[in-house]
């Protein structure tokens, strides 16, 4: 346990509170993914999906759009992320990540059986397009909240 | 003059800083602290290791691009003492004000 400071007038204490405002909203901009990444993500992400729903796991395009999705997030890994010095992870935003992966799981695989029932190829590329449109849409959520955070959006 | 519960380690104004820079991330690396603050790395690495030894802040270390790297987070301690600081600043403008 820290010791106690006894004394401190309000005018230290508001400049405190102005430098931890300062700092925070520093965290916040530094949390903000480039838009290069979101739109990354929805493009490779609608290719695996796509391509998954159309022949799950018996052609090339699939193990191709997923190689290149792997090497994408390889290099997000090393400069952003928990790697990162230019966009570290926001804190306590891990349960809408756990849902929005939830939300895109149940469109691949609900695609996926809904291709297999119907031999409709169309089906995957609209899978394809809503895991892509989705994942961007909560990518660039997440942008939103950061920048809001951060004060960067006059507009909230 | 008033702020009977504020904390001695957090509050001095660099590791305040710090604390408040690491609040909104899971973690953060070295220079990332270093180039928001401002100060010199051994400045850095001073204050970084009061605020270990108090429990508020945990450090995990890696490679990459074949340099060693450090990146510090909060620790669920750390957050509460930080989120306790802070209201305590909070009450002594606000006592201030009332007055």
């Amino acid at each position: 346990m820290a010791d106690k400071i006894t004394k401190v007038t309000p005018e230290e204490a508001r400049d405190a509170l102005a430098s931890i405002r300062m700092m925070e909203r520093a965290g916040w901009r530094r949390a903000i993914t480039p838009r290069w990444v979101n739109a990354g993500h929805a493009i490779l992400a609608a290719g695996v999906c796509a391509t998954f729903a159309l022949e799950p796991l018996k052609n090339m395009y699939f193990y191709a759009w997923a190689i290149v999705y792997v090497i994408f997030m390889g290099y997000i890994a090393t400069h952003g992320s928990a790697f990162a010095r230019e966009f570290p992870p926001p804190h306590g935003r891990r349960l809408h990540y756990f849902t929005s992966s939830l939300g895109i799981l149940g469109v691949v695989v609900g695609s996926s059986m809904l291709r297999q029932t119907y031999d409709a190829p169309w089906i995957s590329v609209v899978a394809g397009l809503i895991a892509g449109l989705w994942l961007f849409l909560y990518c660039e959520g997440e942008r939103h909240y950061c920048e809001e955070k951060a004060g960067q959006r006059l507009n909230p | 003059m008033s702020g009977s519960n504020l904390d001695s380690v957090i509050h001095a104004p660099n590791r305040l800083q710090i604390c408040a820079l690491l609040v909104p991330l899971d973690e953060a690396e070295f220079q990332v602290l270093r180039d928001e603050l401002g100060i010199s790395d051994s400045v850095l690495s001073k204050h970084l290791k009061k605020l270990e030894e108090a429990g508020y802040i945990k450090f995990r270390k890696g490679a990459m691009n074949g340099r060693q790297r450090m990146w510090a987070s909060l620790t669920s301690p750390g957050r509460k003492a930080f989120a306790k600081h802070v209201d305590e600043l909070r009450r002594v403008v606000a006592m201030a004000e009332g007055e």
